[in-house]
């Protein structure tokens, strides 16, 4: 194991890192909108939502990845520069990720007591006020730890994006691997996404223990 | 529309054959990965500091290596030439049990503490109280996020395309290469995938809501 691979394979780091917290974050503000969307009192909207939902989750995100990256040029390979592998990458996984956030959203939704919202408004709030001050802020914290776990398997599922040539670790390291011909580029790619996910597991962890005592 | 038809009609033999191939790869994983985790679980909670520093080490290994490295590094890695399927099988296998041990020490866990002790006061060994008290009804428990995983675990077995297993992804990106239909087969095979996942997440609810009246 030379120095060398390892600094071949560490010039993917910024690269995953990169690409999950875009493709995070654009999910994690997709997920509200489709939030509502679901939790709507109109059934046609709901059952909108639920299949997008549904879908989006039931497909395997390579899936998603070559059809965004691959099937617009099959209807004008001039689409290709407009869908490039890091545009492609960050759409798949914003689309996937907001329909996992908007799920994980619902779940916290569910867990802030029901009896704040009639309470908000025997007090004369407003819905958007009822929304934003008191069930939102709480969601928040339930919401979290769910988040932050969902972001670090996203951390590891950037990897696929390797396929379409986006330049994160596992690209690297599959360049490396296919020069000298052996496998020690993906064992220091598998080190480097350990070292990646192991802080913010525990960092997840112990937020996750902070957070519980400060919800009603 | 018609023409996503069109390459349906033409390709449907193939690409029923690379579901078939996906489905049984998601089975051998789960046949054997399943046991490991449930191994890992008991492991991880163990009494014996050493034993359980190192069990909980291997989890962490195999839940933080993305599933796609986890193949590549069994296929390449191995020193005895393997065929794709079993090198999927068995990569895939151990991201299941790495996975799997954490939902299943939960439900572990979540047989009270009275019941092992009771357990024990009537004179069971510990291993009798864990193969008849805790692992009944801590596996029960742990029915439907297991049964949420395997969905999950047949989705992953799209990336064993990587290392030139014939499933789904991989017919469906081989016929898309020369015919230049990229649009339609991916369509295709999305559509497919989600007929499994869509049905199989239907059955686990249906599942979860019969569990949760017999707890």
């Amino acid at each position: 194991m030379t120095v060398d691979t390892w600094q071949i394979v560490a010039q993917g780091i910024l690269g995953t890192l990169q690409l999950t917290a875009v493709g995070f974050a654009l999910g994690a503000l997709l997920g509200l909108p489709l939030l509502v969307l679901r939790i709507s009192a109109a059934w046609p909207l709901r059952a909108l939502a639920r299949t997008y939902i549904e879908v989006t989750r039931g497909v395997p995100l390579i899936i998603w990845l070559f059809l965004i990256y691959n099937g617009p040029t099959q209807i004008d390979p001039a689409l290709g520069s407009v869908f490039t592998s890091w545009r492609s990458a960050v759409l798949a996984i914003a689309l996937v990720s907001a329909a996992y956030m908007a799920e994980i959203y619902r779940g916290a939704l569910r867990a802030v007591k029901q009896g704040q919202f009639e309470a908000s408004r025997a007090l004369g709030m407003s819905r958007l006020d009822t929304a934003t001050r008191v069930i939102g802020p709480q969601m928040v914290r339930v919401a979290i730890p769910s988040s932050a776990s969902y972001a670090i398997g996203l951390l590891k599922d950037s990897s696929l994006a390797s396929t379409i040539g986006v330049f994160e670790i596992t690209y690297y390291a599959s360049v490396a691997s296919s020069n000298t011909a052996s496998v020690t580029p993906f064992f220091v790619a598998g080190i480097y996404y350990v070292a990646l996910t192991f802080p913010s597991a525990w960092a997840a962890r112990s937020l996750e223990g902070y957070l519980m005592k400060r919800t009603a | 529309m018609t023409e996503i038809w069109n390459d349906w009609l033409t390709h449907h033999d193939q690409l029923l054959g690379g579901l078939w191939v996906s489905l049984r790869l998601a089975f051998m994983a789960l046949l054997l990965g399943l046991p490991a985790g449930l191994v890992l679980a008991v492991g991880a909670s163990s009494r014996r500091r050493v034993l359980r520093g190192f069990i909980v080490v291997v989890i962490e290994i195999g839940r933080g290596t993305p599933a796609l490295v986890m193949l590549q590094v069994v296929y390449n890695g191995i020193p005895v030439t393997l065929t794709g399927f079993v090198c999927a099988y068995i990569a895939l296998a151990l991201t299941t049990a790495a996975y799997t041990s954490e939902i299943i020490r939960g439900g572990l866990q979540s047989v009270p503490g009275g019941e092992i002790e009771a357990g024990r006061a009537l004179g069971m060994s510990s291993f009798d109280v864990l193969r008849d008290i805790v692992i009944p009804q801590g596996l029960r428990i742990a029915i439907p996020p297991l049964m949420g995983f395997c969905i999950l675990m047949f989705q992953a077995t799209s990336l064993a395309f990587i290392i030139a297993v014939p499933e789904l992804t991989s017919q469906a990106r081989s016929i898309a290469n020369n015919t230049f239909h990229y649009l339609n087969l991916f369509v295709i095979a999305g559509v497919l995938y989600a007929i499994v996942t869509v049905s199989a997440s239907l059955v686990t609810e249906q599942v979860e809501k019969k569990l949760q009246r017999h707890v």
